[in-house]
């Protein structure tokens, strides 16, 4: 069991006095030290938390307690049975479908590089999935991964995976609109 | 290097929402995720105050005041922004006052006592602590910076003990924006700010997420 200190904090940022956040502020620190009753542990650095902590309940009205996840959930604090750990990522934009070959040529760009890195790349079309197919022509966006998946009882398994952007449906309406536009724009331009 | 034993992120979006609307049938319908993941979505409960789904790869939770979604799989986190901004292009009216990209990672620790060492160097003890508390040990620590672009906002980075892996550090980064002016912004505003500040986001975090992992 162990008692939480808390230094003064609040959840407004500008309740905060300022010579605390100039540009790298203190916000917040908790410590914990265990009852007196208690034998202490031997100069703990960190508070031993590895047990499980009792959740936080969403304070949202009208619904029960149990229906609302708890908020430790939401911040991840939680580990997973099964993951998939990404090595390297890109976002590609399909350039050519081969289907008698039975691929297509596309353009990488690497997510999360600090430079732009651009690569061309051959895929195979079955590693699109069947729900894709629809979206899957020339010039769609779509990500690519490469990592390994971990199992339940820790084997590491190659794998890479496809997915196609998903952005809303143009609606005919939408449609009209975009080209009425084009078209005042271009009057415009013709007038000048 | 010091492995990562799990990584996640999530978006966080404030505001004023009918959570009856955001079901996995109707993701399905607008085309926002495959038809079959709306099919097999789980742990579906729908209610006027929440709605709350699983997806293979994500977890979607709806409150009036707050949309999150949320994935452990770096690999879908560009597609839940897709599905974010999608969906408020489509709800273009929404009132939304704050956006939160947060990023969370676990990394193990050599051993136990490089786990304390790293207590006492983000909070050292012996100044105040060890006078007024019995074994004081760290269990929550939070700094605040402010956006590099000026954006009003704030990035809060918040280092724990991990609750999930032994001898492990949980890193957490919020990257807080406000929408609109003054927070009175709308799904349109939120889905153009996400746009702008994704990619920056997303590298500004990795590289404090690294200089924790290596440098604590």
């Amino acid at each position: 069991m162990t008692e939480i200190a808390t230094m003064p904090y609040c959840q407004d940022a500008n309740a905060v006095p300022q010579h605390m956040l100039n540009n790298k502020g203190l916000r917040r620190i908790l410590f914990t030290t265990p009852h007196k009753e208690e034998q202490p542990s031997n100069s703990a650095g960190i508070a031993d938390t590895t047990q499980p902590q009792p959740p936080r309940i969403s304070e949202q009205r009208g619904i029960t307690a149990a229906a609302v996840l708890p908020e430790e959930n939401w911040r991840l604090h939680s580990a997973t049975t099964q993951r998939f750990i990404t090595s390297k990522k890109w976002e590609g934009v399909v350039n050519r479908i081969d289907t008698d070959n039975e691929i297509f040529f596309a353009q990488l760009n690497e997510l999360n590089a600090a430079n732009t890195i651009e690569e061309d790349a051959e895929l195979p079309i079955n590693d699109v999935a069947e729900d894709d197919l629809e979206l899957f022509k020339e010039g769609a966006i779509f990500f690519f991964s490469v990592g390994y998946r971990i199992s339940e009882a820790g084997a590491h398994e190659r794998s890479s995976r496809i997915r196609f952007q998903r952005l809303p449906k143009w609606k005919e309406d939408d449609i009209i609109d975009a080209h009425n536009k084009a078209k005042q724009i271009i009057n415009k331009i013709k007038l000048e | 290097m010091r492995p990562i034993k799990g990584k996640g992120c999530l978006i966080v979006l404030r505001g004023t929402f009918a959570p009856q609307i955001f079901q996995p049938a109707w993701f399905g319908t607008k085309g926002l995720i495959r038809q079959a993941e709306s099919d097999k979505a789980k742990d579906i409960i729908v209610h006027e105050s929440m709605t709350s789904f699983s997806l293979e790869w994500a977890n979607v939770q709806v409150l009036q005041d707050r949309f999150t979604i949320a994935t452990m799989d770096e690999g879908y986190e560009e597609p839940m922004r897709d599905l974010v901004l999608s969906t408020f292009r489509l709800l273009s009216e929404t009132p939304i006052t704050a956006i939160g990209l947060n990023r969370t990672m676990h990394f193990q620790v050599e051993d136990v006592d490089t786990w304390h060492a790293i207590g006492h160097k983000l909070a050292p003890k012996e100044v105040l602590w060890d006078k007024i508390l019995t074994s004081p040990g760290t269990k929550s620590l939070t700094i605040e910076g402010k956006h590099k672009s000026g954006l009003p906002g704030y990035t809060l980075v918040k280092i724990e003990p991990s609750v999930a892996y032994q001898n492990s550090v949980y890193a957490e980064i919020n990257d807080h924006y406000i929408v609109g002016e003054s927070g009175k912004g709308t799904g349109a505003d939120m889905a153009k700010l996400l746009e702008d500040t994704w990619a920056d986001s997303q590298l500004n975090s990795n590289t404090i997420m690294s200089s924790i992992r290596e440098r604590l």
